[in-house]
């Protein structure tokens, strides 16, 4: 059709923004035009999803008006069919009538942003009571639930008559959660002050018993946490009620969230403590109490607040720590503050602000930013605030050595000031001197006595003030000595669960899989250390310290250098961390043996983590050593209990460790029969926990390993089944698990393996589609973590084996670009741990390949070029660890490579004699050396019968190059002779 | 025709911006709250992961770059909420019961990563389904209340509300439509 409708028209169309005729012509075409019908139908689908998640909401009615009206409504669906409401004006519903047994609603007062307080009657008593609804939903554990309701009792126990306590509570029939206590009528405090202009003393009066009630829930266990004017409501007799005692995050009405207009804070900022800033919420007791009381007593007494709370957070967080509370004599405003009213018990300063030196010390001493430095408890604030109204004098300044001094020194003015008017009078009136000389005599001897006396007092005064405040420093010292050394213990103590719980398993855990956390977790690991070396010293013989230490250890070698996940490379900060973990074992061992069990079980996890390390790294021999303690370990703990799904699980993973290092050395042989029992036990695990998925997951591990063993045997059938096993026990795994690193790595394998298998069965169509979907797995897993060392050799290994493949059925051009890219992700990896002994030998695998497919194509001299490099490789591998048969495999395979390399450059032509005669013999030397190595390989049983013939080949090689005839150097190698 | 603003993250950036400062405090209190309540805290505790959360977030915004691709907010704020509701388990010695031994992966038996995806996802339609209703005709709000979430079918729906199919079906686009909109400008560059 030639009039189709545009998407803008099909959008206009279902929005209904177009007019009648022409939405008759628009509608008619879509009922005869397929296409058309088809992109409208897309266009209506294209919401679903957001529909569906919006049914899944499960709103109800009321839900939908809180909504609108700007409220929150439950965040747990809650289901019944209200019918639906609509009127935007109507007044917010009452909740059913039974939602509070024992109770009748009759209105409600408040709506916030976490909670509904209604008003209502007892039915029992007939008392009007407020009833607060928590608007979160249920509490996800039964034991925060029992807390709670532990929290509920306690709170409930607090019966004093300036405490609004709580004295039901119960769960409404959709699962939240509410208290009902006495409803009070009266004003916030904050209201009262403006509405009751108080003077200093009304003021104090009011506080002290505010600070009263603290105290008294102080001292039955309850610390408020959130003082604060909107929180204190005093009734129309001037009695004081707190409100929200224990509860009050809970249920503080939110009027002001903290983050409001103009990014100004407001709301319960300006009575934090500064350890609550700190955000330490072990560090919040009732001294938190005490500074949020101080903070009341300013804003009661000033009007205002003791700094800056305006503005940015961060800045007003820095005030509440750092800044130092503006005096409140300077402070005080007349239109907020208390009122001048009559002179207070101890007269004013001169300034007439009502609010003098002492009551100025309360406060501030109320204000300390150090806990240790307020009043240790309300009860203490109050006592002060009563010594001060009583005339009596105050606490606050008993300790203040400066506040003493300047007292003496005012008691002392006086009499100095005589003394100086007398001799300024004599100096300046020598006439008066002539004719008063004997009373000026006496009065100058009196008034030196008077000042010598004077002069006493001071310097008595003065010593005796410096001796205090000497003795007030070292008893202030020796207290924070001893706090920083309790402090200090506790912070220890701590520190390793700390670590040992949060920091290593947790953290590391939730980012270890996330892209891009690689520079989070070096950190982690290098602060790890530096507290487990702090520990380790000081830690003692206590066997939990130890564990937990050795434990952590074990853990930070993992992140340093487990090969089997993602690690951060650094395999001999692995190995030493392991080292530590197991010595500190030992040490528990042979101190206790309350739990042997465990501690056997993590002495084999540590065995074989040296192990895993030790094979990775080439070293099969010792690593196997390490294994075969690490089984013997667990065979012992599984005798204690011989049933345990985890005891026979770890048993399967310590056979399937002793096999794949078998695997390693190719003695399929010896591998299978230790497979074959690590699958068994395995199964015998995931019978007993079928819904395990660490046991899941083992369990297509050791089919892996069996599939690799069977084709290593040549049972080709078997090990084709194998891996198909593998792949459909890791698409189980993914179906439950979709995110699954490890499952998506499993099913790579799988792929890889039957890809193998349909290359020497000669189906290449199948091979290169299961290499390819095995190469975009292993594409995907190290794109989404290139630190990760696994993942990147798994992708290297993965180009270098497609690039064999490739190079074998003549696709030479693509297996040269997946080599490229092999190398060059192999030698990155090398750079970051130059230690790795198997990525060096990776690295000359993939290059020897390269090298010899470039022959291939007859591109010699870049051949040579790369030959040579993976010779280098080698060199340094030779070097390390002359004896790895690996090593010497590979090493044999690229000397015969590079033989040929320099009998095809002998035969190009643009060379003279002596150069050709001079490659010649350097093929000869390649060879010699190749074969060398070829017979030390036969003679380890490294090479199956099938490869023998590459001995006489070599030798035959040999002999060419040293009686070269024409043909010789034109013998086209065949490629699978050098592999 | 509504216009789509930018992006609430962005606005958020600006510390001047109390209209967004406001909207970012509708949904994210809420949601951090109930998050953490749903991972095991109680109300006081919840409480504190909220003002620890939208203290960090009023702190780090202004440094946040602004990039569609690299979906850090979301991320970060997950991390940030969800260590500190780790830190809370530590201090009440709520200690996870094993470790993995041998790949080094606790194996996962829930995922709270899943658990504040929903609830992001909720706590944000619930929100914007709440600002949409305030622009439509309560008429054509209820259709597709009816319509959408409670499923009656469309004849009931015509006669209650005395309308015509046709209005029913426009009504679900136009809303949905916005809702994705809105939903689009809230959470633009979170993920």
């Amino acid at each position: 059709m030639s009039d189709c409708l545009t998407r803008d028209e099909i959008e206009r169309l279902q929005g209904g923004e177009v007019a009648d005729e022409e939405e008759s012509r628009l509608r008619a075409h879509l009922a005869s035009c397929p296409t058309c019908a088809e992109a409208a139908s897309q266009v209506a689908d294209r919401f679903n999803d957001l529909l569906n998640h919006i049914r899944d909401l499960q709103l109800s009615g009321a839900d939908l008006d809180a909504l609108h009206a700007g409220k929150r409504p439950s965040s747990e669906p809650r289901r019944g069919t209200s019918p639906p409401t609509g009127g935007r004006s109507k007044p917010p519903a009452l909740p059913p009538t039974d939602a509070f047994p024992g109770y009748e609603v009759t209105r409600e007062i408040h709506h916030g942003g976490q909670g509904v307080v209604y008003q209502a009657i007892q039915h029992s008593t007939k008392r009007k009571v407020a009833i607060k609804v928590l608007l979160e939903g249920p509490y996800a554990s039964r034991s925060a639930r029992r807390r709670f309701e532990r929290e509920i009792d306690l709170i409930a126990g607090l019966k004093h008559p300036d405490i609004v306590s709580i004295f039901d509570s119960g769960v409404t029939a959709d699962g939240r959660q509410f208290y009902v206590m006495d409803f009070v009528a009266g004003l916030r405090l904050e209201q009262y002050v403006k509405e009751h202009r108080l003077s200093l003393e009304s003021a104090l009066k009011l506080f002290a018993r505010i600070t009263d009630a603290v105290n008294f829930a102080h001292q039955r266990g309850v610390i408020h946490r959130d003082l604060k004017p909107w929180n204190i409501v005093v009734d129309a007799e001037g009695n004081p009620k707190i409100l929200d005692f224990g509860l009050a995050k809970t249920m503080v009405d939110k009027v002001d969230p903290l983050l409001s207009v103009s990014g100004q804070v407001v709301g319960t900022l300006p009575y934090m403590s500064p350890e609550q800033t700190r955000g330490k919420s072990e560090e919040i007791d009732i001294r938190t109490d005490v500074y949020a009381l101080g903070v009341i007593l300013y804003e009661l007494l000033t009007g205002q607040y003791p700094y800056s709370v305006m503005g940015e957070m961060a800045e007003v967080l820095n005030n509440i720590s750092h800044t130092a509370p503006k005096p409140p004599s300077r402070a005080w405003d007349p239109d907020r503050g208390i009122s001048l009213g009559e002179p207070s018990a101890r007269g004013r300063s001169s300034r007439g602000c009502p609010i003098d030196d002492e009551i100025e010390t309360i406060i501030l001493k109320s204000l300390s930013k150090e806990r240790e430095r307020r009043y240790q408890s309300a009860g203490e604030l109050a006592r002060d605030v009563r010594h001060y109204l009583a005339g009596e004098p105050i606490d606050a300044k008993r300790d203040s050595g400066w506040y003493v001094l300047r007292k003496a020194m005012r008691r002392h003015k006086l009499a100095l000031g005589a003394a100086l008017t007398i001799v300024l009078l004599i100096t300046t009136s020598a006439v008066a001197l002539m004719f008063m000389y004997n009373e000026v005599r006496q009065l100058w001897e009196h008034s030196e006595e008077q000042t010598k006396i004077a002069q006493l007092d001071r310097d008595r005064a003065l010593r005796a003030e410096a001796l205090a405040e000497e003795q007030t420093r070292i008893a202030q010292t020796d207290r924070d000595r001893a706090l920083r050394a309790e402090a200090l213990a506790k912070q220890r103590f701590n520190e390793v669960r700390e670590l040992a719980n949060a920091f290593i398993f947790d953290f590391h855990d939730k980012i270890a899989d996330l892209a891009g956390s690689v520079p989070a977790r070096e950190l982690l690991v290098k602060k790890a250390l530096q507290y487990l070396g702090n520990l380790r010293e000081s830690a003692g013989d206590d066997p939990n310290l130890l564990r937990e230490l050795s434990n952590a250890y074990k853990k930070v070698g993992d992140v340093q250098g487990n090969p089997g996940i993602a690690n951060l490379g650094d395999s001999a900060g692995a190995l030493e961390s392991y080292r530590r973990g197991r010595a500190l074992l030992d040490q528990v061992l042979a101190a206790d043996l309350s739990s042997e069990s465990d501690d056997l079980r993590n002495c084999a996890v540590l065995e074989d983590c040296i192990g895993d390390l030790l094979s990775f790294q080439g070293e099969a021999e010792s690593a196997l050593d390490y294994y075969q303690k690490g089984k013997d370990l667990f065979e012992r703990r599984l005798s204690l209990n011989p049933e345990g799904a985890k005891e026979l699980h770890d048993l399967a993973i310590s056979y399937s460790r002793i096999g794949t290092n078998h695997l390693r050395r190719r003695d399929y042989e010896g591998a299978l029969p230790q497979l074959e029992k690590s699958y068994e036990y395995c199964r015998q695990a995931s019978d007993r926990a079928p819904d395990h998925p660490q046991y899941r997951y083992d369990l297509t591990i050791a089919t892996e390993k069996i599939a690799d063993t069977q084709m290593g045997l040549g049972k080709l059938d078997d090990a084709m089944a194998s891996y198909r096993q593998v792949e459909s026990l890791n698409r189980d795994i993914l179906r439950d698990d979709p995110d699954s690193a490890r499952a998506k790595r499993g099913l790579g394998i799988g792929y890889d393996g039957q890809a193998k298998l349909h290359y020497i069965n000669e189906a290449f169509d199948k091979a290169a589609e299961c290499f390819d979907r095995s190469l975009k797995i292993s594409e995907e897993l190290a794109a989404a973590d290139p630190m990760n060392a696994q993942a990147q050799r798994d992708l290297y290994t993965a180009y270098g084996a497609i690039g064999v493949f490739y190079s074998e059925i003549d696709r030479r051009e693509d297996a040269v670009e997946l080599f490229k890219k092999g190398v060059r992700i192999a030698e990155a990896l090398n750079e970051a741990d130059p230690a790795s002994a198997l990525t060096w030998l990776d690295l000359a695998v993939i290059l020897g390949n390269y090298g010899s497919t470039l022959l291939d194509m007859n591109r010699t001299e870049e051949g040579l070029d790369v030959l040579t490099r993976a010779n280098r490789t080698l060199n340094e591998l030779r070097r390390r660890d002359p004896n790895n048969p690996r090593v010497q495999r590979n090493f044999a395979i690229t000397h015969r490579s590079l033989g040929h390399a320099h009998r095809d450059y002998a035969g190009l032509e643009n060379l003279t004699d002596n150069e050709r005669q001079s490659h010649m013999k350097m093929a000869a030397d390649f060879f010699r050396q190749s074969l060398a190595e070829f017979e030390k390989c036969r003679d380890a049983g490294y090479l199956s019968e099938g490869e023998l013939f590459i001995i006489d080949e070599t030798r035959k090689a040999i002999a060419e190059c040293e009686n070269p005839s024409s043909e010789a150097a034109e013998t086209d190698p065949a490629a699978s002779e050098r592999n | 025709m509504h216009t789509t603003r930018a992006s609430l993250l962005i606005r958020i950036r600006n510390r001047q911006d109390s209209a967004a400062w406001t909207e970012f405090d509708a949904i994210y209190r809420p949601l951090l709250a109930r998050f953490a309540a749903a991972s095991g805290a109680n109300p006081t505790e919840a409480e504190d992961v909220v003002q620890h959360c939208m203290t960090a977030v009023h702190q780090h915004i202004a440094s946040f770059e602004y990039d569609k691709s690299k979906g850090r907010f979301k991320g970060w704020l997950k991390t940030l909420v969800a260590n500190r509701i780790r830190n809370l388990f530590r201090d009440r010695k709520e200690k996870r019961a094993d470790t993995a031994a041998f790949s080094g992966l606790a194996a996962k038996e829930q995922s709270p990563e899943d658990l504040f995806d929903k609830i992001w996802m909720d706590e944000h339609l619930k929100y914007a389904l709440g600002q949409v209703r305030g622009e439509v005709e309560e008429k054509t709000f209820l259709a597709f209340k009816l319509y959408v979430i409670d499923e009656r079918p469309v004849e009931e729906i015509c006669a209650e509300l005395e309308i015509n199919a046709n209005q029913v079906h426009k009504a679900k686009y136009r809303i949905t439509r916005r809702l994705a909109e809105k939903m689009a400008e809230l959470t633009d560059g979170a993920e």
